[in-house]
Order: C-alpha cells, then structure tokens, then sequence
C-alpha cells in the first residue's frame, strides 16, 4: 500500500499570530527543520521545491533568486511556484515523485509558508476594512469586486447558501462542524483557538459577518511554515519515523464548468477520491484520521458528503450524531483545521497527518492512527471566482 | 442601491467591453458568431469549431432577464467601500450564461433571506456618482 516514496522528515515553524517574519524565513526554517528530521545531510538533497500559489497580481508571483539564495542548498533544481489556491501539498509530491524517478534527485526539500495574519492584519488596518478575509488579495477584472465580492467570504458564502435552499440545510449543521473542530483544538498547542472553547449554542447566538456565514464559519488567518522530505521508499526503508504515500489524486470541478449550471452544491471530490484511493487500495472506511480542506465550513460538509460518509444534503444527522468530533469514529481536522487550528493551506491538514501517523499527536492523538486522508483545496467553483482544483492525498504510517 | 462606491474596474481587452456596455445601458454577453452560443465572460466556443476561434467571436447585448442562482447578505461591511447591508448574488442569464451581480432591495418591506433560487430578475444599471456603472439585478414579480 505504498507508492514507492516516502516522507522521512517533517518541518514546523511557529504559526498563527506570529508577526514580523518574512515567508523566505519560514520557508527556511521549516526546510532547514525538515532535513534534520530527516535524519540526512544538506549535501544529500538533490532538489528543492517552494510551495507558492495565488498568482494574484501581488508579491507572490515574482520569480527570483530569493529562495535559492535563502535556501542554500547544493541542488540540482529549485522550482519556485507550484500550487493552485489552498491545494500545495499533492501538485508539489508529485513533480518530486519525478525528481526521484528520473534521477535527478535522490531527496527533495519541499517547504511552503503563508505571512497572511500580519499582511492581512496591516491591510486592515490601513483601509479600515474588518471581517476574516484575505484582504490584501484582490481580484481584478469583471469577478465581482465592483459589486462588493471584497472578500473570500464574499463569494464563498454563495455554497453555504445555495446547500441550505437546495437541501434545507440548517444553521446547526454549520454550527456543529466549528464546535468539532474547535473541540479537536483544545489538543494541540498550535491551534490559535487553543483555549477558547465553543458550543452549539454560541455559535448560534453569534451574528452574521454575510448570511448565512458568521465569523465561526470562517478559518483563521495564520502566518508560518511547513516543509517536508521527500524519498524513494527504498531509501526510506530504514528511516525510523517515515510515513509513505499510498496514493494522490486530481479532481477539477472546471472538468463540469461553473456556467454550465449542472453542479452547485459539490465538489471536484470523485475523480480525486477514485484516483487516490484506487491506488492506495483502500475504501473510504479504511481512513483512521481525515484532514479535510476547510477554508469554510461548508467546505467540509460537501466534502463530508461528497467522499461518502453521508448522502448528499444528509451530512445533517451524521454531525448531529459527533461522527467527526474528538469522541467520534471519523477523527476530522484533528487539530483543529484551518477553522480553528491554523490556516496555511493544506500544508495544515498535511502536516498533522504526518503528526497523527506518526503518533506525536499528544492530547489529539488518534489512537491507531494508520491510514489518513489529506484534501488540498475544496474544488468547489459556484462562481468564477473561486479556485477549482481538489486533491486526495492518501498517507500511511510506514513502520508501525 | 447596490453597495459599490468608487472603485473602477481595472480594464483589459477581454473586460473593457462589458464595462463599456454597462455605461451604455447594455449588458453583453461572449456570443459565437458561428452557432450563436453565449457566453461571460471571455470565452472561446466550445459547442463548435468556429475557426479563428476567439476572432470569431462578438460582445452582444442580453436580454436582461435572468434567475437567482445564489446569493447572500453583507450584513457588516468588509471594507469601507462597500457600505452594507447590501446582496451580492450568482445569476443566470437568459442566454445561458452565469454571471455575478447585486439584487436591490426594497429594506422597508423585503427580507432578503426570503429570496428563493430560482426567482426572476432583471438587469439594472446602477451608475457610480463621477465612475462607472455596476450590474445589478432588480427583482421582477407576478409570472415566472
């Protein structure tokens, strides 16, 4: 049930409200952290690879030498952008599967970071704006900024709304995945919403940032870092704490175009789960621990639904039932997520899948933890402006 | 009264024409010159092979009419150049394409929480004192 490869160091920065450091920084970092995991030397690793997507007008799209330089790494290929959206981890263990095969590395570095708490803190208070959004991205063209889409929040709030008219979902649904994955938090010591426990009853007394969404619906915005080693499962035969991977899959929710109205509520899951799970060889209850991409929650509700726990528009009485809480059989978002953990993309889920499988997991330990699910991005795209990528990632504990 | 204040659209080739259209009163739409498909925005055919593809392509007016397909309610302004309460909504075209826009609403006798998918409405033009004009939707009772 392996692939071949296998992750045999893993990095972590501080996150959350961390202030005052540059991406390149955290990139480093977590890098730097990542092959002392690993248990190699510098000399060893062939390639690197910097986990930057959004190409949306601002700094992040530029090509230099900053990584290089930062990184200095004896490599014989940095690649400085790959990802699409919130979805890093799957694009970018794919092209170092490449590497490996191809020879042109026997180790890859790969290390990704997002500053979004001070940029988006600094834009806020420089334009006076307030709400979870990132608002020092802008989209521009004819996407709806002139009609007020200022925000994620904005345009994303239409699947939240378009679920509950199409299947008459309730507030309470929304509600109960924060309250899960904010119990989920109270576990782990880099959750920003560590200490700050939630109930049904808050969440429901809470107001409207934009209906239906209130802030408890939104993830947190985070600064910080995540890298990961990369290596054939050859090499990695004797590292004591890899974790190999089982499968990775695709789905693109543009394969059924947004204008063509045939698909509002789902998202760009089945050709993801279908690949992944198909070459891992597993079903969908072989799966111990779930990271579920969730920028919002109703990112996590499709996804609940889409993956097959509960029929579409039926995740309802599945949540009701704690299904997906620290008591329940489906651990999901185990350390909080984006929602109440930290958001930087889905190098968060990766990272605590990698933590879970490896059994460091402390107070949010999975007991058993062997097979775990990690999504990049919801692939949800109710309207042009939202990203259309999903990726399935199927990890297990190798040596366990 | 939609929420847009004074923020001009940045205008590129493929977007300066709706913008354009809007000042006029008009909303455009991408449609084949070939089969007549619509589009929006910019957007190559693919119901046929309309060779030179993108070049045999034209902005033409809609209609106007359109359906709810989605939508939700600022009730906090995330930025102040966007005072709320104010709807933001996805809507589809008569012609078939799906496009954003705001839905006005009447805020002494409308809750916009009771709007329903599928609910006819029809294009307005809202001008931006000394700026632009932006796409808004007003709703259109009585028969759907």
């Amino acid at each position: 049930m392996s692939l071949g490869y296998s992750v045999i160091g893993l990095g972590v920065t501080d996150v959350g409200r961390v202030g005052n450091r540059s991406l390149l920084e955290f990139e480093v970092e977590a890098a730097r952290r990542a092959i002392v995991d690993a248990g190699i030397s510098r000399e060893q690793v062939g390639a690197a690879i910097q986990m930057l997507s959004d190409p949306g007008g601002n700094m992040r799209t530029q090509h230099d030498d900053s990584f290089a330089r930062a990184l200095g790494l004896p490599v014989n290929a940095y690649i400085d952008h790959i990802g699409r959206g919130g979805e890093y981890i799957a694009t970018a263990m794919v092209l170092g599967m490449k590497f490996l095969d191809l020879g042109i590395a026997d180790y890859v570095v790969v290390s990704g970071a997002r500053d979004d708490w001070s940029r988006s803190r600094k834009a806020k208070a420089a334009t006076g704006s307030r709400g979870t959004g990132s608002l020092h991205t802008k989209k521009e063209g004819v996407w709806g900024y002139q009609n007020g889409s200022v925000s994620a929040l904005s345009f994303h709030s239409l699947l939240a709304s378009r679920h509950i008219q199409e299947f008459g979902t309730s507030e309470e649904t929304f509600g109960r995945i924060a309250v899960a994955q904010r119990a989920w938090a109270q576990g782990n010591p880099s959750a920003q919403m560590r200490g700050k426990r939630l109930d049904l009853d808050e969440y429901l007394d809470s107001p409207f940032l934009v209906w239906p969404y209130r802030m408890l619906d939104c993830s947190v915005q985070s600064d910080g870092g995540v890298a990961f080693v990369l290596t054939t499962g050859e090499r990695a035969a004797d590292a004591p704490r890899r974790v190999d991977i089982a499968g990775v899959g695709f789905g693109e929710q543009m394969s059924s175009l947004w204008w063509e109205k045939r698909n509002y509520t789902g998202l760009a899951v089945d050709k993801a789960k279908e690949s992944a799970f198909g070459q891992a060889g597993i079903s969908l209850h072989d799966i111990d621990v779930a990271q579920l991409y969730d920028c919002f929650t109703a990112e996590v509700l499709c996804q609940i639904e889409d993956y097959g726990w509960a029929e579409k528009g039926e995740a309802e009485e599945w949540l009701r039932e704690g299904n997906n809480g620290p008591a329940g059989p489906v651990p999901i978002n185990t350390g909080g997520g984006l929602l109440s953990g930290f958001h930087l993309g889905n190098l968060t889920g990766f990272a605590e899948a990698i933590i879970q499988l490896r059994g460091d997991g402390g107070d949010r330990q999975v007991p058993e933890a062997e097979i775990a699910l990690v999504t990049g991005h919801g692939g949800e795209i109710i309207s042009g402006e939202m990203c259309s990528i999903h990726s399935s990632l199927v990890l297990t504990g190798g040596n366990e | 009264m939609t929420g847009s204040v004074n923020v001009p659209p940045s205008l590129t080739e493929t977007t300066a024409p709706f913008w354009e259209g809007l000042e006029r009163g008009e909303l455009l739409v991408f449609q084949c010159r070939d089969c007549r498909t619509s589009y929006w925005p910019y957007a190559a055919c693919r119901e046929c092979e309309n060779e030179p593809y993108l070049a045999n392509m034209r902005w033409v007016a809609a209609s106007g009419g359109a359906r709810i397909l989605s939508f939700n309610l600022h009730e906090v302004a995330l930025s102040p150049n966007f005072p709320a309460p104010y709807v933001y909504a996805l809507l589809e075209l008569d012609e078939g394409p799906v496009i954003m826009g705001n839905i006005e609403v009447d805020w002494e006798s409308e809750n916009p929480k009771e709007f329903r998918i599928g609910d006819r409405v029809e294009a307005v033009f809202v001008r931006v004192a000394n700026s632009h004009t932006v796409l808004s939707f007003a709703r259109v009772s009585g028969e759907f």
